[in-house]
This record gives structure tokens, sequence and C-alpha cells, in this order.
């Protein structure tokens, strides 16, 4: 994994990284990734893949209105809120 | 007043029953943290909660890892990112403590967001371990571990996606559990690997252990992964004979990453079970080699898609950098994640990628089928497993630090029953030339506790290992 190829997930991550960062992560991966091979020895051919332990099938519930926390509660962690809204940076650019 | 040193919830349940002698409890327990913990930084925040209901648990002092929510209490995860959360809510295993008559003493250090083998990602510092304080207490429940060793609580809860309950426990001398995937609700669980993580006990006996999951345990509707399955007594069990039962060694596990004073110890401990009339089988789990790197994919790659949700929007820190939504979340997730829990997000997120998924996640998903084949072949033949726990004693802080590979293979014997889902649990069985505590891993098969409980039982009764203490200042 080059240097483009860690900005590259960086940016999918949304975490800004130092030049430092980079590099040392660019080592980290490179030793990460090379311990992955070993993986590539198993003949998977015939085998499905299992993303959890035991093989749940959709668990349903009855849909039943129960109490909830409400959003005067939820908003008291909000770094930032402007009435009963999480407030965020300007998303929509401004027109020129 | 009572000698309360060391004693376990189950040695002291008549004593609670006082309303005083809980209260002196709480107070021998607060002087204690105040003594020691400027030195072992194990213990984050002090408090109290408790509901005055009596049950299992009456009167018995916890500590909480910082990853499970109490409500009205900070919950950070040891990270910046989280600073100032105020819990909304409880998370089950809370509400269950409770309603049990348990007492809430405080909060545990862990690894960031549980991503550590050794406790020393935490953005409080690391916690050291009370046997040496030149090592570490292992992780990433580390906090609450070296909290049971050094006698600051009764018990504690920890949670465990690759052996962060065992691991740890093994290191600091106490028991540990890793309950059945979907034994215990994962409800106010700050998530780090869904398919992976469980809450379970960190206890000074197995007894106690039993006794805590008899409290916790079970379906919840809030979590949609704990399963309707009945919970049996599980204090019933322990004291039972375990002659003819048939215990599997899986050589996979005693191979040339072992330490030599570890499996010595583990040796012992095996003999003591031959003495209890178990039959030894020997056994094969064929995918053991292929544990590290399979759970390296897909641990990473869950908590990527988890900690999608730390972005300075609805709680913890917001960058002041930024001007626009995208550079405060680039800014907010820099400043506020670790080095580690960087690491781990970008290459969950780079296993995920278009382009790479098929050769990493998809992979990893197949191999872990080969696992769970393994696990599901093995108890056809056997009622429980013998292993060590961690391949070697406790390692020194700073050691692995610079080598997450190294770190990662610390792991190596405790990963399994993760992927597999499969309950296990680390219990004292010696010391390592260092004199540094060593653990002997039991597992059994899916939802059977209870047999890993008679037989580890079973163990510590004739062992007495579990008594061993650090000599602390």
């Amino acid at each position: 994994m080059d240097e483009a190829e860690v900005k590259r997930i960086a940016h999918l991550a949304r975490i800004a990284l130092s030049d430092e960062e980079i590099q040392g992560l660019k080592k980290d991966f490179a030793d990460i990734l090379g311990h992955f091979r070993t993986l590539d020895k198993l003949d998977l051919s015939k085998t499905p893949p299992v993303s959890h332990p035991f093989r749940l099938k959709n668990v349903f519930r009855e849909d039943i209105i129960k109490d909830s926390l409400g959003s005067e509660r939820l908003l008291e962690n909000a770094p930032a809120k402007n009435r009963s809204m999480f407030q965020v940076p300007q998303v929509i650019e401004n027109k020129s | 007043m009572s000698d309360f040193s060391f004693k376990t919830a189950t040695e002291l349940q008549s004593t609670l029953r006082d309303t005083k002698a809980a209260e002196a409890l709480d107070s021998y327990y607060k002087a204690r943290i105040e003594k020691l913990n400027p030195s072992l930084n194990a213990v984050l925040r002090t408090g109290h909660m408790a509901s005055g209901k009596k049950g299992k648990l009456s009167g018995v002092p916890f500590l909480i890892k910082d990853n499970i929510c109490v409500k009205g209490w900070e919950v950070t995860c040891a990270s910046r990112i989280l600073k100032g959360f105020i819990s909304p809510y409880h998370a089950t295993v809370i509400e269950k403590l409770l309603e049990e008559g348990a007492v809430l003493l405080g909060q545990a250090n862990m690894d960031e967001f549980a991503f550590g083998s050794s406790c020393e990602t935490s953005c409080y510092g690391p916690t050291k371990n009370p046997w040496n304080n030149a090592h570490t207490p292992g992780g990433s429940s580390g906090g609450s571990a070296a909290a049971v060793s050094a006698d600051f609580c009764t018990m504690a809860l920890g949670s465990d996606t690759g052996g962060s309950i065992r691991q740890p426990a093994s290191l600091c001398g106490i028991v540990g559990l890793k309950p059945t995937y979907g034994r215990v609700s994962r409800f106010g669980l700050v998530a780090f690997g869904s398919s992976l993580d469980q809450i379970g006990p960190l206890s000074r006996s197995v007894k106690d252990a039993a006794l805590c999951l008899g409290a916790i345990a079970g379906f919840d509707p809030k979590d949609s992964t704990s399963l309707d399955v009945k919970v049996p007594d599980y204090m019933a069990v322990l004291g039972e004979s375990v002659k003819g039962m048939r215990v599997g060694i899986p050589k996979e596990y005693f191979d040339d990453s072992l330490a030599p004073d570890v499996k010595s110890q583990i040796d012992e401990a095996i003999q003591i079970l031959v003495k209890e009339g178990v039959e030894l089988v020997s056994v094969s789990l064929p995918h053991t080699r292929y544990a590290v790197p399979t759970y390296y994919v897909i641990a990473p790659s869950e908590a990527s898609s988890n900690l999608a949700r730390f972005d300075g929007v609805k709680y913890g820190l917001r960058s002041q950098k930024a001007s626009d939504m995208i550079s405060m979340y680039n800014s907010t997730r820099e400043e506020g994640l670790g080095r580690e829990a960087k690491r781990r997000i970008l290459l969950g997120t780079y296993a995920l990628s278009s382009g790479y998924y098929d050769e990493y996640y998809l992979k990893a998903m197949r191999v872990r089928s080969k696992m769970v084949e393994d696990f599901d072949a093995v108890f056809k033949k056997v009622d429980c497993l013998v292993t060590p726990t961690s391949p070697t004693g406790a390692f020194k802080l700073g050691e692995k630090m610079n080598d997450p590979w190294a770190m990662y293979l610390s792991d190596m014997y405790t990963i399994s029953a993760n992927l597999s889902g499969v309950p296990a649990i680390s219990v004292p069985c010696g010391l390592t030339a260092d004199g540094l505590p060593v653990g002997v891993q039991f597992m059994a098969k899916a939802f059977d506790e209870a047999s890993l409980f008679k037989m580890s039982y079973a163990f510590e009764s004739k062992s007495k290992k579990s008594s061993l203490r650090p000599k602390l200042a």
C-alpha cells in the first residue's frame, strides 16, 4: 500500500492524518496485510461465508409503541444544537 | 470490622445481609482505590449507584468497564472522542446488576474502544499490572482485571471481542468469563465488533463468575442477537463430579508459540483434571493458525462501520478547527481518536472498500466458516477443551506498542472462541518463572456454560491457584 492509497482510505474513513501518521500507517499496513496472505493457502471455493457465529435469520418483533428517551434528552450530549436539532457546519455552498 | 480483604462475593454473601457491613465494604474498597490506584491507574472514575433491592448480588460492589453505559455517568471508552458523554440510559446488564442488588463503585480503564491487548491505548494512560508495575495487565479489559486482582472491588464487568476478558484475567491472576455469543445482552455496550462482542464477569473465583452470569444472562428484546435460550441454575452444577467427562487437548494450542514456563503450568493443570477422573482426548482444530489473520480482517471491518457514529455531530468531541462539514468530520476524528483506533478503522475501511472486499472481508468470512466447522466437529467428541489462555505471562509496558502484529498475536488462543461463538473461561493455574500469573482456558460448546463452570470449578477447588495474590504496597 502506497502513500496515495493510505490517503484514499483515510478520506473514505473521514480521518485527517499528519504526514508522519501516513508514513507510520504505510509501514504497519505492509506488515499486517503481509500476514493476511496466509489465508491464501486455503481452498475456500466450496466454503460459504458466515457473518455471524450462529446462522440467525431475520429477527422480528411486534411493532408496539414504547416510551423513548425523547429529543431533549438525546440533545443533551450534542456539541452544538439549535432548538430540537443537531447543529452542524454549513453543508450547502453559498451561491457566488 | 470484618476482614474484607480479597473476599469473593459468595464468601461475603451472609455478611452483606447487614446494611452496615455492606457500607463498610464500600468504604474498604474506596480506601484501597484512593491509596493504590494512583500507581495502578485501573479505575477512571469512582461513584456510587445502588437500587437498594435484594437479590443474587445484594451489596456486592462492582466496577464497570468504561464501554458499558451507566445512566447519568460519563462513559468514554477511554477515548478523547467521547469525553464528556453522559449516558442517557442504562445498559441492560447494568439494569440487571442493580435489580439483583449489586452496588456500582465506578468505572475501569480499558484500551481505547477495546482496541488493544495491554490497556496501553487508553487516552487516560496505561493500567499497570498489580503483580509487577513494570508489566501490562493485558487488555482490553485491563482496568477491570487489575481492579479485581488488586482488591478494588469484588467483581467487575468487562467485554470480550477477541479475548479482552480472558487474556487480562489470565495476566492478572483472576477468573474471566466470555459467555456464549447471544447469552448476555449487549444493549448499552458501545459496539466494537458486533458479531464477536460479549459482556462477561471478571472475578476472584469460578463460583462468583457463575453467580454473576446467572444474574446478567438472558434474552433481551433490545438486543436482537441475544438468544432466547433457557438460563440454567449455574450455582447448582458447581461441585458435581467431572469423572468420565471428555476433555479435549487441541494440539494446535501447544506449539512453539507457547512459552515453556506457561506450558508447564498448563500441563500440571491437565494432570489435576486427570486425577479428578476426566478422560483426555487428543483433538485437532486445524484452522487455529488462521484465527489471528481472520480476526484482524473481520474485527476491524466491523469496527470501522461501528465507529462511523463518532463524527462530532451527536455527542462527544467536535473539532473547533473546521469550517465545513467534511473537514469537521476529518478533524474531529483526527483529534479524537488514538493511534490504534485510527489503524483499525483504516484497516477495516480498506478491507471493506470497493475492489478489496472479496480479497479480504469475504475471504475471512469463509475461513470463519471453517473454524465454526472445526468447533462443531470437536464438540461432538468432547465435553470441554483445555488450552492456555495466553502464550506468555504479562509482558512489559511498551514492549509491543510499536509492533502491532506482535500485540495481535497475544490473543492467538482466545480469538477462536469469539469467531465460533462458544463460551470460554480463564482460571488461574500458577505462576511463570518471573512470578507472574498464568491462566488455563476452558471452552465448551455454545450455551453450555454449565459444563464450563463444572469443569473449571473442579479444577479450581483442587489447584487452589485462584487464591494466589499479588504483593501490593
